[in-house]
């Protein structure tokens, strides 16, 4: 009874609302007009914030060379890439005699695609203040139960200029990393294509897309010169780990691509041996092995692919850092 | 017509009452000042993370709606947040949690569960892609604005951990909402007041008669302005032997009225007109009892009478209280009349001064009654001989005002003319009135009255013509039949004026 008659009161209000609203003494909800309204995975704000609170976490977790720190604002390649500095470090300092230097990012630049859904992403682009660089970093949510996470920082080459974006509503254009549409590569092509430059040096067929980089002929020396090493069998694989892409006003492709690479060394009858200092040694806490040594490198790359068309159909790279990610020496 | 004046009265009054009570209730208990319509609290429970509405829940936007939660273990901390469903889904993925798919009012809740691996999820809190959110121990209350786009409302613990067991109450703001309830509460309180008038419940019922239209007195207002009623104030009761002064048609009226002898009788105001001359001050009798039977117990002392309703009855002009009535047989009064004062009462004030019809304070004024439109129409000079009497008016004879004496009262059987009279006197003097109809009965206190015709085409030339009565009333001191003024006599016109 007393429900029913709550209920009857109830009802009595609304068409008192009712009623007072078509009087127009009330001020009613209007009714919704079914727009798909403009989702975006970040604001500027929000982006700035998460960088300003990059540089203070990355800075602490350097200091205190705490894997754990760094892994709230780092996920990837990067944060492995990271962590495996912080265990190098550890090894070549334990004492902490050198204060590490305070990265000081400056002149941040927000590029933030248009998404529709998970997993989002946007980059950034700052100067390092003490080096006078400019990195490009990537920053992915992978869904909206996770906190956003650097996955991958190059600097740039001194002699490279960051292109053009094209910009929509104030939003980058995010382009789909499988389509060569305009393209003469796809973004993933072009990664692919890197990596296949890594493995097969630089007699590989797709060596002529890409335009000469310190880095890569690096790799293709250290290559060549341990598949000529006697004693010991050495194998190398190079393969894609994320790849995206930014539409740049003269049609081409801004590409951000992350590789790993896995080698492994058979000894027969043979001994490594590292200095102290170097990476390996110090990761591995060992300076000799004589059964194997297995380890993984991050490749984090920028690179600009050409339209179709193009007077140079070369992929050029703007910034390659290669860095150890793990080794494990017997 | 009572019968059928109840009923619809009844009716509006019910009407009216269910109004204001809708109303009322609307704007105390489910609006409130905030122009929030709440619903009351209900419990949720989930084995999920999470409690959360899809985007199409509401079909509207614009208004801003409150949530208010509280955790059934009052020790966890709650929290509420608001955000895009692209970011809720993506959140909840792979996660249990309790999904509402519908909201009835005033709270009716259509759920379902929603499968999932995931026992618990990053701590919502430290997401930043919340429109808007709030956390902590406790009953919380987010506030939002409705907006057009696909929103999730999503409530859980704040820790993100299941399951979830929280008491949840639902709000939307109508801006004026707790206006408009209120003025439909006055306006159900209007009708209902409307509804018992008609009903009939505030009407004092008179105690002679039952048509209100019997007792109606055209002078009411006038009345309630007259000069003397408005300024007067508390004097003491003249106690020693007064004698009458004033219209000597009135004494003899009143002496001739069946009443008379009853010391109760409320007299007019003429009969307790004070002595002197203008501006002699207030009177020095109490205001006159507001109903004609009213006991002669304490009655208000000065000032105005109430005013003239509908359903009351005129007051009687003055209380009999210093006076008494001349009897009808001619007899002088039970109490010497006090001997008529020769000297005016202020010596600041001269003599004269008062208009025809601007009586001050003291002064006679219009024969103490209220002046009647007609009357003041008559004397744009304000001489008195320049009254022209209409039908309406009183014709009386010469009486010099104003000079800080007054005349003895004439004899009683002075002609007269009782067409005014008759038409302005209160009905409980028993004078008759403009009506439609004669009444006779019994009045409440023994009092026999008398109600007569008056037929309105004996009005229309400006000389009294008296009432076209069946048979002269008893009361009448003299014979009923037009007055010519003698001649040289003043028409006191200031005194009717």
């Amino acid at each position: 009874m007393a429900r029913r008659l709550r209920r009857s009161v109830g009802i009595g209000a609304l068409v008192v609302a009712v009623w007072a609203t078509a009087s127009g003494c009330v001020t009613m909800p209007e009714a919704r007009t079914g727009r798909t309204v403009a989702w975006s995975p970040v604001t500027s704000e929000r982006a700035l914030t998460f960088l300003k609170r990059y540089e203070q976490v990355s800075n602490k977790a350097s200091e205190t060379r705490d894997p754990e720190l760094i892994a709230q604002v780092e996920s990837g390649p990067l944060l492995r890439a990271t962590r495996a500095e912080f265990r190098i470090a550890n090894r070549l300092d334990p004492d902490r005699t050198s204060r590490s230097t305070r990265a000081r990012y400056t002149n941040q630049r927000i590029y933030i695609p248009d998404l529709a859904d998970y997993p989002v992403w946007f980059v950034a682009v700052s100067d390092l203040a003490d080096e006078g660089r400019t990195t490009v970093s990537l920053v992915v949510r992978s869904n909206a139960g996770s906190l956003w996470h650097m996955t991958q920082s190059v600097a740039l080459d001194d002699d490279a200029q960051l292109p053009e974006l094209v910009e929509r509503n104030g939003k980058v254009v995010a382009l789909d990393t499988g389509s060569n549409e305009g393209l003469v590569r796809s973004p993933w092509q072009a990664a692919q294509a890197y990596a296949n430059l890594l493995m097969a040096g630089p007699d590989a067929p797709h060596a002529a897309a890409f335009h000469p980089h310190p880095q890569t002929a690096r790799s293709h020396q250290a290559t060549q010169r341990n598949k000529e090493q006697p004693g010991f069998t050495y194998d190398q694989k190079v393969s894609v780990v994320s790849v995206r892409a930014l539409a740049v006003a003269d049609g081409s492709a801004f590409v951000l691509f992350t590789l790993e690479e896995n080698e492994e060394l058979s000894l027969q009858d043979a001994r490594l041996r590292f200095d102290r200092n170097d990476a390996v040694a110090a990761y591995t806490g060992r300076a000799e092995g004589d059964s194997y040594l297995r380890t993984s490198w991050v490749w984090q790359a920028v690179a600009v692919v050409p339209p179709k068309g193009a007077p140079d159909p070369r992929i050029r790279l703007l910034g390659v850092e290669r860095s150890l990610e793990s080794a494990k020496m017997r | 017509m009572r019968v059928f004046r109840v009923i619809t009265g009844s009716v509006v009054a019910l009407v009216g009452l269910t109004v204001l009570v809708v109303g009322a209730l609307a704007a105390f208990k489910y609006i409130g000042p905030d122009d929030v319509i709440a619903s009351s609290p209900r419990e949720l429970k989930t084995e999920g993370v999470a409690i959360a509405t899809p985007p199409d829940l509401l079909d509207y936007h614009g208004n801003r709606v409150e949530v208010t939660v509280e955790p059934v273990d009052r020790d966890r901390h709650v929290f509420i947040g608001v955000a895009h469903d692209v970011d809720v889904r993506s959140y909840l993925s792979e996660s249990r949690y309790l999904r509402i798919l519908e909201v009835e009012y005033p709270l009716r809740l259509t759920t379902r569960e929603v499968p999932g691996d995931r026992g618990r999820v990053i701590p919502p809190a430290s997401l930043d892609w919340w429109m808007v959110k709030t956390t902590g121990a406790g009953k919380q209350t987010l506030s939002w604005r409705l907006e057009d786009g696909p929103y999730d409302l999503v409530i859980m613990h704040a820790d993100g951990d299941a399951p979830v067991a929280v008491q949840v109450s639902f709000g939307i703001e109508l801006p004026g909402a707790f206006r408009t309830a209120l003025l439909v509460a006055v306006g159900g309180l209007v009708v209902l007041a409307l509804g018992l008038v008609i009903t009939g419940v505030f009407r004092r019922r008179p105690p002679v008669v039952d048509d209100d239209d019997e007792i109606r007195w055209d002078g009411g207002e006038a009345w309630s302005q007259n000069e003397f009623w408005r300024t007067s104030q508390p004097a003491p009761r003249v106690t020693g032997p007064r004698t009458p002064v004033g219209d000597p048609m009135e004494l003899g009226r009143a002496a001739g009225t069946p009443e008379a002898p009853n010391a109760q009788r409320p007299a007019t105001p003429l009969e307790h007109r004070p002595a002197g001359g203008p501006r002699q001050g207030p009177p020095a009798f109490p205001p006159p009892p507001t109903t004609h039977d009213q006991p002669p117990g304490p009655v208000p002392r000065h000032g105005p009478p109430p005013p003239y309703g509908g359903h009351q009855r005129p007051p009687a002009p003055m209380p009999p209280r210093a006076f008494h009535p001349t009897p009808a047989d001619g007899r002088p009064p039970a109490v010497p009349p006090a001997p008529p004062t020769s000297t005016p009462q202020s010596s600041a004030v001269p003599p004269m001064r008062m208009a025809p019809r601007h009586a001050g304070p003291g002064d006679v004024g219009p024969l103490d009654r209220p002046a009647r439109p007609s009357e003041t129409r008559g004397t744009p000079g304000g001489e008195p001989g320049s009254f022209r009497p209409d039908a309406s008016s009183w014709t009386m004879p010469s009486r010099p005002m104003a000079q800080g004496h007054v005349e003895p009262p004439p004899a009683p059987s002075a002609p007269r003319s009782v067409v005014g009279d008759a038409f302005n006197q209160p009905s409980e003097e028993g004078a008759p009135r403009l009506t439609g109809s004669s009444h006779s009965g019994d009045v409440p206190g023994g009092r026999h009255v008398e109600r007569s015709h008056l037929d309105r085409s004996h009005l229309d030339d400006g000389i009294a013509l008296g009432a076209d009565y069946a048979e002269p009333p008893p009361w009448l001191p003299g014979p009923v039949s037009p007055v010519v003024p003698a001649p040289g006599e003043r028409k006191d016109s200031a005194d009717r004026g």
